[in-house]
């Protein structure tokens, strides 16, 4: 049998589910019975509701301050930069099947998991260029089953730039997959074959 | 780390930054607000701890899981301003008289005290409470930490998290029960703060 200083000891316990069954069941039990400690309870739970009530939303402001803090400030945008002229070379190639993967255990039989790697070397610094990369059928992107494109917006730095996705590829899958790169109407599309693995 | 931040981060470290950070954002700004008092001031404390992000994200980075260190960093920026402002003096204001472990932690009867208490009262009583007991009474009921995260953000043992937590819990009962002043150190905190809170 539990007592009063055990009880509202465990008050936090009993509501989060941390106690056993037996000692939760001795712990309803007394409050029940005690009048003290379940006023205790009573006064937990009113404060809980009040303190975990709604609060002002944060202002669009302060999340524009985290991209321009992530975009890093320092960099910029030349008034001739392009993708076509800044990006001097690009590449999209597969990577070697590691001899001993990473835990693929939970690939279904007849998948394989595979990387592909994007490699932009670029003259200047680009900000706000579009990425996609398209994924032909039995391809997907690891942890995102059943999707068969990625698009997204990010910067290139000045010099290289380097990605890298892992893919699951299904036994027989064929076809190309294809990376693109846009920026202020420019584009740049790279291709690799399936039958390259 | 998730599959598509380690996409991002092989691209950009800032769009892994951002892709990291924005999970936790909305959740770290309540947190702020609460323990601030007031928007204003939790927005400034918010920017604070991007700021040191950004810093240490390389550090950052490499966390599987990213909230908790992000909330201790928040507390402890949230210290450093009450400490700035002398409403934190010596230990002696942080917390209040040790309570006689032996008896229950309320002998003031067997009524729920603040179910007819209006929410800004009870806003008002939290903010009067010594700041570790209340930043822990924000954090677990305002917010949901658990024991351990609250214990890793305020860098103390589980024990002495549940001990400020009751203790707290206590304070606020008290400060509704007939007769009951407003404790000593909590006026010394007022009278610092110029009686702002």
């Amino acid at each position: 049998m539990m007592d009063c200083h055990s009880v509202q000891d465990a008050l936090d316990d009993l509501r989060d589910g941390r106690l056993n069954a037996r000692s939760a069941a001795q712990a309803r039990g007394h409050l029940r019975e005690c009048p003290a400690c379940a006023a205790q309870a009573a006064d937990a739970e009113r404060l809980r509701a009040v303190l975990g009530g709604p609060v002002v939303p944060l202002r669009p402001a302060v999340l524009e301050g985290l991209r321009r803090r992530a975009g890093d400030g320092r960099r910029r945008l030349t008034a001739a930069a392009s993708l076509v002229l800044a990006v001097a070379a690009g590449a999209l190639w597969w990577g070697q099947q590691a001899a001993a993967p990473t835990p693929t255990d939970w690939l279904a039989d007849g998948w394989e998991s595979r990387t592909v790697h994007l490699a932009l070397d670029s003259e200047r610094a680009l900000e706000g260029v579009q990425f996609s990369l398209e994924l032909p059928t039995g391809v997907e992107v690891q942890g995102h089953p059943g999707r068969s494109s990625l698009h997204w917006q990010d910067d290139l730095t000045v010099g290289a730039n380097r990605l890298s996705v892992p893919l699951v590829l299904q036994a027989g899958a064929g076809g190309e997959v294809v990376a693109r790169v846009e920026h202020e109407g420019r584009s740049r599309e790279l291709r690799v074959s399936l039958e390259n693995l | 780390m998730s599959t598509l931040i380690r996409i991002w981060r092989n691209l950009a470290p800032g769009a892994a930054f951002e892709v990291c950070l924005r999970p936790h954002l909305e959740r770290l700004w309540r947190l702020a607000v609460r323990l601030q008092g007031n928007p204003d001031d939790a927005e400034d404390l918010l920017q604070e701890l991007l700021e040191r992000a950004w810093n240490n994200r390389r550090q950052l980075l490499a966390l599987d899981a990213p909230g908790p260190w992000l909330a201790k960093v928040l507390y402890r920026l949230h210290v450093d301003r009450w400490r700035r402002r002398g409403v934190l003096g010596d230990a002696a204001t942080l917390e209040s008289a040790e309570l006689d472990p032996g008896q229950p932690l309320a002998s003031d009867g067997e009524r729920a005290l603040l179910s007819a208490v209006a929410t800004d009262e009870l806003l008002a009583a939290v903010q009067r409470l010594p700041e570790q007991q209340r930043a822990v009474l924000l954090l677990y009921d305002g917010e949901g930490y658990t024991l351990e995260e609250i214990a890793g953000i305020v860098e103390v043992p589980v024990g002495t998290v549940k001990s400020r937590l009751h203790r707290a819990r206590a304070a606020v009962r008290a400060a509704f029960a007939e007769g009951t002043e407003a404790a000593p150190v909590a006026c010394t905190e007022l009278e610092a703060a110029g009686g702002g809170r």
